[in-house]
């Protein structure tokens, strides 16, 4: 199998998308004529033409309204922020245009939109463009909430997100693109709202996403040399959740722990460990422990930006907490 | 900020320790290293020292009383000083099986669903992770009871699997089995390890040996000649025994026996030297050496070869282990001290596990041949018979030697007579050269 990286499976599946059906466009700030702050799209414009590939000014409201209304009528829109923080700006077409739409016309219409947009922490690009904010999305009803930590799962899951026929917000890792894994040549999908253990385990279930799951599978290495034996369970989408991997899980190691790069205040972590508590309570051996960025600003400053989001060390010591 | 000592694990498998004497009383300095208190578990009494400073401010298990790992016994700190949550009276786990939790132990029958009344009245809440309780619940089980090892001493999963594992004796179906013909009482068998049926035959051969001779005329199977009786048969019904005989010349061996008790000091004997010549043979023919057990060919990769020693009203075999790496002088030690054991019962199970071979000399009481029956799981028995001088011809000329008989008993399922016969016949090659030994 071929190795790649996550940019290029985010780049292909949007590629094969494309060709496959006509009514798939891009459109967002500086996709065309540069093919993506990330490259992502180089060459696209050139080859589907400027009415599929379109550059937006920088107006995330009105271009993500575009994609509403776009979406509303028969196309299939893929509507980049270039970076998560830049959401709240166009909070209203997504929360209450986008998530809405089809209830509220009483499945009239339907919104087939995925809003792609990266986030995370390390990259020293300050408070305004580290945030992780899943939460505004897993929090509205009607939106869908996807977010792969690996090469294989994005491409798999970004032509699920395009082919769905609610809106899907997906959530890439700015640090993630890099990353190369290997993804079969053939096409292949992966089912929304199926999560996947990446390493299974009997002592600790970590629960994680989109990064925090290198980070685990790191800190369960680690374990494995104290003679402790975690599972990692990608959830790989946010909503909806996979219940059914989450509870063979926890029934399996009485303990959790949730590791998400999300601010710990109000994050999904919180959502999942109250699931936990409600639906599987008499399996816990100790409380759910969530490891996640202090609720601070992101900062700038190297040193305090690392201090900000966890990673191995953090999920270890979490761990250690729960199995004592 | 006055601290809690706690009774310390002082051995693997320790989960409570009785109180013997308070070393210090209320009100006595305590320094780093201080002997404290004396401790008796299970296995023997320890001297404990403080790992805390200050003063003894309060005794929570009075002397005589038991403790679980981990519970609190005592305060240290400075005069004055209380603990967060100190009650004055000993914290409800700590105390383990005194008379005065009795009353706490809950009906096995049951009396309340969800909530013992008990745990209602204690004052401090037990802190216990959910699927502790309601392990605790299913299993009837007190949580006041139950030590706990997780943070802040909450009762977690491990306690309450350590409360349970605890509470039934660990035994394998057979030696369960074996127990309740034997009638042994396995509650009384103390070890750490799961009881398997060696175990119970050590304690049943146990006891045989400390019975009485005295017994009316017909008297029913128990205890050793039982087990001897249905291991013999069941032997005797399930391998089709081959016997073989040879006869050594024990010239040279006897003459090495003198040598070899002047040099030592010891009193080597020919079971000694023939233990030993065994064992080398059985190194060069593993297929004597190994096991059939349910139709699979078992090789062992040790030799050790059992002796069988006649007792008041049976026969044990307590084993030599790796006696092919053991001198002549080395097997007559063990044999010594394995014989005198057996003699006065003080065999344990490790004494007789495992053996690959025996070997039953019954050359005391005069006897030409005979056919020993195989001890199973082995292959193959040698019995040893009376030296005797007998007229043999040597060079066509008649001669005076020491003769003795070796009679092997062989499993033909594992063992084929061809093979048989050329074990036998190297065992007396070592036995009349052995020089060979070397």
């Amino acid at each position: 199998m071929r190795t790649i990286t996550y940019g290029k499976a985010i780049s292909e599946a949007v590629h094969e998308e494309m060709t496959r059906d006509e009514s798939v466009i891009v459109l967002g700030e500086d996709v065309g004529l540069m093919g993506n702050v990330f490259g992502l799209f180089k060459g696209f414009m050139e080859e589907f033409g400027a009415h599929r590939v379109i550059d937006t000014p920088i107006s995330e409201a009105g271009f993500t309204g575009m994609g509403v209304g776009a979406a509303m009528r028969g196309l299939r829109p893929i509507v980049e922020l270039m970076y998560v923080d830049f959401a709240p700006i166009c909070f209203d077409p997504i929360a209450n245009q986008a998530a809405k739409m089809r209830y509220m016309t009483g499945g009239q219409v339907s919104v087939p939109m995925v809003i792609r947009a990266p986030g995370g922490a390390g990259r020293r690009n300050a408070g305004q463009h580290s945030q992780s904010l899943d939460t505004l999305f897993t929090h509205i009803p009607g939106l869908k909430v996807m977010a792969p930590g690996t090469p294989y799962d994005a491409k798999g899951m970004l032509k699920t997100a395009i082919r769905d026929n609610d809106p899907v917000i997906f959530l890439e890792h700015k640090l993630l693109y890099a990353q190369k894994g290997e993804v079969p040549e053939e096409e292949y999908l992966i089912p929304m709202g199926k999560a996947d253990i990446k390493r299974p385990g009997k002592d600790v279930t970590i629960i994680a996403w989109s990064r925090q799951v290198l980070s685990a599978l790191e800190a369960a290495k680690q374990l494995a040399q104290q003679g402790i034996d975690a599972e990692v369970l990608d959830l790989r989408t946010l909503v909806p959740l996979d219940w059914e991997a989450i509870e063979a899980s926890v029934k399996k190691t009485h303990r959790v722990v949730i590791a998400h790069e999300a601010v710990k205040r109000s994050g999904y972590g919180g959502e999942i460990a109250a699931q936990i508590m409600e639906g599987v309570f008499d399996f816990l051996d100790a409380p759910v422990k969530r490891v996640a960025a202090k609720n601070v600003v992101p900062p700038f400053s190297p040193p305090l930006e690392d201090a900000f989001f966890p990673g191995d060390k953090e999920i270890v010591a979490g761990v250690l907490e729960v199995v004592r | 900020m006055a601290a809690e000592f706690t009774m310390p694990q002082l051995g693997l498998t320790m989960t409570e320790g009785t109180v013997i004497q308070w070393l210090k009383a209320v009100g006595d300095p305590v320094a780093l290293g201080d002997t404290l208190v004396e401790v008796e578990t299970e296995k023997v009494n320890y001297q404990v020292e403080s790992t805390l400073e200050g003063v003894l401010l309060e005794i929570l298990i009075p002397e005589g009383s038991i403790a679980q790992v981990k519970a609190s016994i005592a305060v240290i700190g400075q005069p004055g000083e209380l603990l967060e949550k100190s009650t004055g009276k000993p914290d409800e786990k700590a105390l383990g099986k005194t008379e005065a939790t009795a009353a706490v132990s809950p009906d096995p029958k049951g009396e309340a669903g969800a909530d013992l009344p008990q745990q209602a009245e204690t004052e401090v809440r037990i802190k216990a992770s959910p699927i502790a309780r309601r392990l605790a619940r299913e299993e009837n089980l007190s949580l006041a009871e139950i030590p706990g090892t997780g943070p802040d001493g909450r009762i977690v999963e491990r306690d309450i699997k350590r409360h349970l594992e605890k509470r039934k004796v660990k035994v394998s179906p057979l030696a369960a089995k074996l127990a309740e013909e034997y009638q042994v009482d396995l509650s009384a068998m103390s070890q750490d390890r799961r009881i398997m049926k060696n175990d119970v035959l050590a304690q049943v051969a146990q006891s045989s040996a400390q019975t009485a001779s005295v017994s009316p005329a017909a008297v029913p199977l128990t205890g050793m000649r039982k087990v001897i009786a249905e291991r013999m048969s069941m032997s005797w019904q399930t391998s089709p025994h081959v016997n073989m005989t040879v006869e050594v010349d024990m010239t040279a061996a006897m003459e090495l026996k003198e040598k070899l008790t002047q040099a030592t000091g010891q009193k080597i004997t020919f079971t000694d030297i023939i233990v030993k010549c065994a064992a080398l043979a059985l190194k060069e023919f593993p297929v004597v050496n190994a096991s059939l057990i349910d139709g699979k060919i078992v090789s062992h990769d040790q030799v050790n070869v059992g002796i069988a020693v006649a007792l008041d009203n049976g026969l044990i075999v307590p084993v030599i282990r790796n006696a092919d790496h053991k001198t002549v002088t080395t097997v007559r030690q063990e044999i010594a001290s394995l014989s005198s054991k057996a003699r006065s019962g003080g065999l344990s199970a490790d004494d007789m596990n495992q053996g690959t071979f025996t070997v039953s000399n019954l050359g005391m009481f005069g006897i030409d041949h005979f056919t020993p029956i195989i001890n199973p799981p082995q292959s193959a028995i040698l019995g040893v018979c009376r030296i005797v001088d007998r007229a043999i011809v040597d060079g066509g000329e008649i001669a005076v030697r020491p003769m003795m008989n070796l009679c092997l008993s062989f499993d033909h399922r594992l063992i084929d007579g061809a093979l048989g016969a050329q074990f036998l016949a190297r065992l007396r090659q070592l036995l009349e050269q052995p020089l060979l030994l070397l």
